[in-house]
């Protein structure tokens, strides 16, 4: 418990550091405010990591801590950023429509094996009739675009 | 003014609005009753479909969403205890009770009514308040906007009044993301990585769905919570009749419970679950029979449903007048809002009033709809938890990438949305609160140029302070920060010392 929290407050002082030296690089009419936020952030992060050595000292509870990630669920995470990042870079090759049905068919599956087959194809089709039609048909939305359709 | 209201009426009550307002308003119960899912989530998903109508009717759409959510949460709360949003929780400790001892119509059917009452207070006091708040923030120069982003910035204490040190740091992670692109001042790049699409900073509602939706899909697909099954809930025999009485059982509670909620919907930060609460310990108060509260009681019910209604209203008071979103769905709004050519403040209630009336009205139409919409047929929307939650996930994903692209016609609004979901998610699990973020990306470069600005005017930082510290504007400003930034942390120490002596 201590632990991740002490690794999230480090966690956040190095970013907050790690934008000083960004500023750095900027022009210096508009460094000041960087500057002072970032001297902000790393205050706090440092209090904040004081604070739970300090809880940990005197064996103190932490209100509703930062929860352990199993394996598992950090891999479900991972994947399902990266299903996303796929989808997104897909649609430029394949076009919206054609990369939304395999992404939702894909998507959906990955997720949950015990459906009907049949469910896999039908719901993509059902989506991408719906966000045709109201989308495209109706409101005139641009959607983004590929080489297919 | 009130050539601006009868304008406002006709134009709610055009058959393309009143539609709008239907479709959002189901819309939102819907998102509002899985317990998964909210109401900033489901303005963030009909975003993109307000691009393609006019603003007016764009606008009375999310507005829509955002009453019918707001009561659809209760939809869960009274069935099966599990609230579909935080603020429907007080709700279900009569109202389960009263669903379990086979009440479960009447019960909903108060939610309805005191939720349609809640609202229309919160109307009232938008449509009579935010005009003149407006009008009166024409008064306010550099100074008195540094002043309200720095008063914006001390609710973030009374944001994370568990985690102070937490949400002091939410805000200033919000304040570097509102650092990224050009700056306010000089127009100079900063943090852009060599990236053309953050020159102008990160856009507003690719970020703002970032941070609040892909975080909760996230969050839903991990934990697979979107959905719970109310089957037997809606199998229970239950065959109450509607009586005209119903629609309005407690008048003072409704009555005094919605002014709680535009209160505290007004304090930025406060939001729709601490007004809940607090509408019911008022109803208790109001009540001839508090010892019925907590077994099953009608008026256990009426108190939470329009104290959290209220807060509709209230919280779009600052958002319109001020630029100060008070919680996930006003900020979230605003981002609609600005898409939408309408910039809070002054003009939105003079020059752009032929949009800004319209979707006032169009809360009071969305309250109307709701009601009709939830006394006949709250059960049925407890059916939409029957949606497999994989398919769930799965299409609000493409209808927020589509959310997303279609701001600017750009993948790179994507991209963005998606790290910040993955930025949000990391926050979330490190307990830091998300709307501290968002006040800070939004207050941070208001904060910023005000503040040079008045350096520039006052010839260095002392001149500026002192500029500030001697406007009577300022100094009330002032004062309410301080009280903001202490009390939550008087609160915790006493909090803990209690807790220590009962140790």
């Amino acid at each position: 418990m201590y632990k991740r929290e002490k690794m999230a407050a480090a966690f956040w002082i190095i970013v907050f550091a790690i934008f000083v030296g960004l500023t750095g690089g900027v022009n210096e009419k508009c460094r000041s405010f960087p500057y002072f936020v970032c001297a902000i952030g790393i205050i706090f992060s440092a209090l904040q990591f004081a604070n739970v050595c300090y809880k940990e000292k005197k064996n103190l509870e932490i209100d509703d801590p930062i929860p352990a990630m199993s394996k598992e669920q950090l891999g479900t995470v991972a994947l399902a950023l990266i299903f996303s990042f796929a989808y997104i870079g897909l649609i430029r090759v394949l076009g919206y429509f054609v990369t939304t049905f395999i992404f939702i068919a894909g998507f959906s599956y990955w997720q949950n094996q015990k459906q009907k087959k049949s469910w896999y194809i039908l719901v993509p089709v059902i989506m991408i009739v719906i966000v045709f039609l109201a989308f495209k048909v109706m409101l005139n939305v641009p959607l983004p675009s590929g080489l297919l359709i | 003014m009130l050539s601006n209201i009868i304008m406002g009426l006709t134009t709610a009550f055009l058959p393309i609005n009143l539609l709008a307002a239907l479709g959002g308003t189901v819309l939102g119960i819907c998102f509002g009753a899985m317990p998964g899912l909210s109401a900033t989530m489901g303005i963030a998903v009909l975003i993109p479909v307000s691009y393609g109508m006019s603003p007016a009717t764009g606008l009375i759409l999310l507005a829509g969403v955002y009453v019918g959510a707001t009561y659809g949460g209760s939809i869960s709360a009274i069935l099966v205890n599990t609230p579909g949003t935080p603020s429907a929780a007080a709700t279900g400790w009569d109202g389960h009770a009263m669903a379990l001892n086979g009440h479960g119509t009447e019960a909903l059917i108060e939610s309805a009514t005191a939720s349609f009452w809640g609202t229309i207070i919160g109307f009232i006091a938008l449509l009579t308040i935010a005009p003149a708040l407006a009008n009166f923030s024409l008064k306010f120069s550099t100074q008195e906007t540094v002043m309200l982003a720095i008063f914006g910035l001390t609710i973030i204490a009374s944001l994370s009044s568990k985690h102070i040190l937490k949400g002091i740091m939410g805000g200033v992670i919000g304040l570097l993301l509102g650092c990224v692109g050009m700056d306010p001042q000089y127009g100079f790049a900063r943090f852009t990585f060599g990236q053309m699409s953050l020159v102008s900073g990160l856009p507003t509602v690719p970020t703002l769905i970032g941070l609040y939706s892909i975080s909760q899909l996230l969050g839903m697909i991990v934990k697979k919570n979107a959905t719970v099954n109310m089957d037997d809930a809606l199998a229970s025999k239950d065959s109450y009749k509607i009586k005209l009485k119903d629609l309005c059982c407690y008048p003072l509670t409704y009555l005094w419970c919605g002014i709680v909620g535009v209160i505290i919907g007004i304090i930025p930060g406060a939001g729709g679950s601490i007004a809940a609460f607090m509408g019911y310990d008022q109803a208790k108060r109001l009540s001839k029979h508090p010892e019925k509260f907590g077994t099953g009681y009608r008026e256990g019910i009426a108190g939470p449903e329009s104290a959290n209604n209220g807060v509709i209203g209230g919280a779009l008071i600052p958002m319109m007048t001020l630029g100060i979103p008070g919680n996930a769905v006003t900020a979230i709004l605003m981002g609609a809002l600005m898409l939408h050519g309408l910039t809070p403040g002054n003009d939105l209630f003079t020059v752009k009033a032929y949009i800004t009336y319209p979707f006032i009205f169009g809360l009071a139409v969305s309250a109307f709809i709701m009601v009709v919409v939830g006394v006949l047929g709250a059960r049925q929307f407890a059916k939409v938890n029957r949606i497999p939650q994989n398919f769930l996930a799965s299409g609000i994903l493409v209808l927020t990438v589509l959310g997303a692209f279609s701001c600017n016609n750009s993948y790179a609004d994507v991209i963005i949305m998606l790290a910040c979901g993955i930025l949000g998610y990391v926050l979330k699990q490190q307990k830091i609160d998300l709307s501290a973020v968002v006040l800070g990306y939004i207050l941070g470069p208001l904060a910023e140029r005000g503040m040079v600005r008045t350096m520039i005017m006052e010839g260095g930082l002392g001149g500026a302070i002192v500029s500030i510290v001697t406007r009577p504007i300022c100094i009330v400003l002032l004062i309410m920060s301080a009280f903001f930034l202490v009390l939550p942390i008087y609160n915790a120490r006493k909090e803990a010392k209690a807790k220590r002596a009962a140790n």
